[in-house]
């Protein structure tokens, strides 16, 4: 009986083993790619681990590419879009929670249909209007856009964990005089510390990943993000269809993945946590 | 209400307008612009060429192009919604049922952070990724079938319309997947084990457990996720753009990538700007309906 128990449960952990290793598998095969040589990507399988490790594909894109810059760049716009929208949504979730405004409804209504608007209905007016101002092609006008709409969704998050804010705490610090400026910094803004922090991390990755923007507002490599300089580089269908470089691509991508990926695993509870924030 | 009542209000309005009056003059400052620029033909440069009125979006309505682009992207809520939620709930559930003891929960780990990886990296890279894994010449997708002997599925994925199709569903559920399983996983955490327990005394199996218990507890996460996910498939952009461009020959259009050649390939901005506003009304519909939906089902539970 418990040996059948046991046999179930390592079916069970080898099934799902198999749909991870399927999963993993353009991944590895955009590993073994980008550290192979021209000759070895032709002559080895595909899922092989190269014979002659070669790093000449990365050594020439780091040196071709600026990536550094690009990393500059996405550093930029990531962390300008998330102090915006963690400040503007940190005012709003204060007001409306701890401050219990009636018209709650309506504001989290609003956000919620702010963040589910497909960026391209507004897109277009902002690629005007940075065009007749004259800040077209720069970074700040992707980060204060990309900033001013992720405030609708950190503005979500954040108030439904203050929501839990224990009301006592409020009182007592308005009952001994304190304003209520000095209640958000001293006594709200302790408490929700981790949260906020969650909150800002996921706003980050957000804006780091994000594209509809970028593609729009910034026409110079030069001032591209990573990840979308990479894809403009060796990813656009003009490049692909002109013939597409396996080595060089997935070379590039891996370089592009790498912050990402580091991220990720550097605050990995916290965006899990983040993620899953909205669903609770 | 006396002056001081008054007083405190006030600093709470304060704080709630100063930035959501921002919000909203940046959103509906840029969709009313959006949708006056659908009303004019213009080539996104120079001055205005002339005020057509509902002309561009006469002209939206006329192209078949446009259906196409919508009816592609109701379909691509099947592998961008249902598969991965449905995939999800399952795999999120054996997870958490068989391997969360403390031997297992390294291995869980390991599953679920692998299941999410797709969601980390930026999308543009997946796109450039899985463009040349699909490359029916060199890419190592068909390299694969072909070795194992399965020549008969290695198709022209570029330029095979249907296989195209398939293609950018399996790049939409690879995406998504861990996702959902990261929320379900997070969600299963919250049900009482000893109503599992009970459950499991009584002689419920697994499957009756996860068909009367798991799934049913899990209704505001499957909302949340339905809710983020049908969004994103209606509105999906760079999959598309990146790993097919929407092509071959319009085959994978979706409205994003039809608005964006038109924007930029056709100079047609008026029509452009008219297809994103069809589709953010169809999304604000879609949105909101989701929310009653939900509200109504969690005003039932209790």
């Amino acid at each position: 009986m418990k040996f059948k128990r046991f046999l179930k449960r390592a079916g069970i952990a080898l099934s799902l083993l198999l749909v991870t290793l399927i999963w993993l598998t353009p991944m590895w095969l955009t590993l073994v790619a980008s550290l192979k040589s021209q000759e070895d990507y032709a002559s080895t399988p595909v899922w092989a681990w190269p014979e002659h490790l070669n790093f000449q594909t990365f050594g020439w894109i780091i040196a071709n590419a600026d990536i550094s810059q690009k990393i500059m760049n996405s550093l930029t716009i990531a962390g300008g879009a998330a102090i915006i929208s963690v400040t503007m949504g940190f005012f709003i979730a204060y007001a409306i929670s701890i401050g219990r405004l009636k018209y709650r409804g309506t504001v989290i209504a609003i956000c919620i249909v702010t963040f589910a608007l497909p960026q391209e209905s507004m897109a277009f007016p902002v690629f005007t209007f940075t065009k007749m101002i004259g800040v077209y092609g720069s970074m700040a006008p992707v980060y204060i856009a990309l900033g001013i709409l992720g405030s609708a969704f950190a503005a979500y998050l954040l108030q439904a964990v203050m929501n839990h804010f224990p009301k006592e705490l409020v009182e007592a610090a308005h009952i001994d005089g304190a304003s209520k400026l000095q209640t958000m910094f001293r006594v709200v803004l302790p408490v929700m510390r981790p949260s906020v922090a969650t909150v800002f991390l996921l706003m980050f990755v957000n804006a780091w990943n994000e594209y509809w923007f970028p593609i729009l507002l910034l026409p110079e490599r030069a001032d591209q993000p990573l990840p979308m300089a990479i894809a403009e580089a060796f990813g656009q269908p003009s490049f692909t269809s002109t013939g597409i470089d396996p080595v060089f691509a997935s070379a590039a991508s891996i370089l592009a993945i790498i912050p990402s990926v580091f991220l990720y695993l550097q605050f990995q509870k916290a965006l899990v946590r983040g993620v899953t924030l909205g669903a609770n | 209400m006396t002056r001081s009542a008054r007083k405190k209000r006030s600093a709470y309005d304060l704080f709630l307008w100063i930035p959501f009056g921002v919000l909203i003059t940046f959103v509906g400052g840029a969709l009313l612009w959006n949708i006056g620029i659908s009303t004019v033909r213009w080539f996104g440069y120079g001055p205005i060429r002339k005020f057509v009125g509902f002309g561009n979006y006469q002209a939206v309505f006329a192209d078949q192009g446009f259906w196409e682009a919508f009816g592609h992207a109701f379909f691509f809520v099947i592998p961008m919604a249902v598969i991965p939620t449905v995939l999800g709930l399952l795999l999120a559930s054996l997870i958490f049922d068989f391997l969360s003891t403390h031997y297992a929960s390294k291995i869980a780990t390991f599953i679920r952070s692998s299941l999410y990886l797709p969601q980390i990296i930026p999308v543009m890279i997946t796109g450039i990724i899985w463009r040349w894994i699909i490359d029916p010449e060199q890419g190592s997708l068909n390299i694969l079938l072909k070795s194992l002997g399965l020549k008969a599925l290695a198709l022209d994925w570029t330029n095979n319309p249907s296989a195209a199709t398939a293609a950018m569903s399996m790049v939409l559920i690879w995406i998504q997947l861990g996702y959902c399983v990261v929320i379900f996983i997070s969600g299963l955490s919250r049900i009482n084990p000893y109503v599992m327990e009970a459950a499991h005394v009584d002689g419920a199996n697994w499957f009756q457990r996860f068909r009367f218990i798991s799934s049913r507890e899990l209704g505001p996460e499957i909302a949340v996720v339905l809710l983020t996910s049908v969004v994103g498939a209606l509105k999906v952009f760079a999959p598309v753009y990146y790993v097919t461009g929407g092509g071959p020959d319009g085959a994978t259009n979706v409205p994003s990538t039809y608005s964006f050649n038109a924007f930029f390939g056709g100079n047609r901005v008026g029509y452009a700007s008219a297809v994103t506003v069809l589709l953010a009304i169809l999304i604000t519909v879609v949105a909101l309906l989701l929310i009653r939906v939900q509200r109504t089902q969690i005003r039932g539970e209790e």
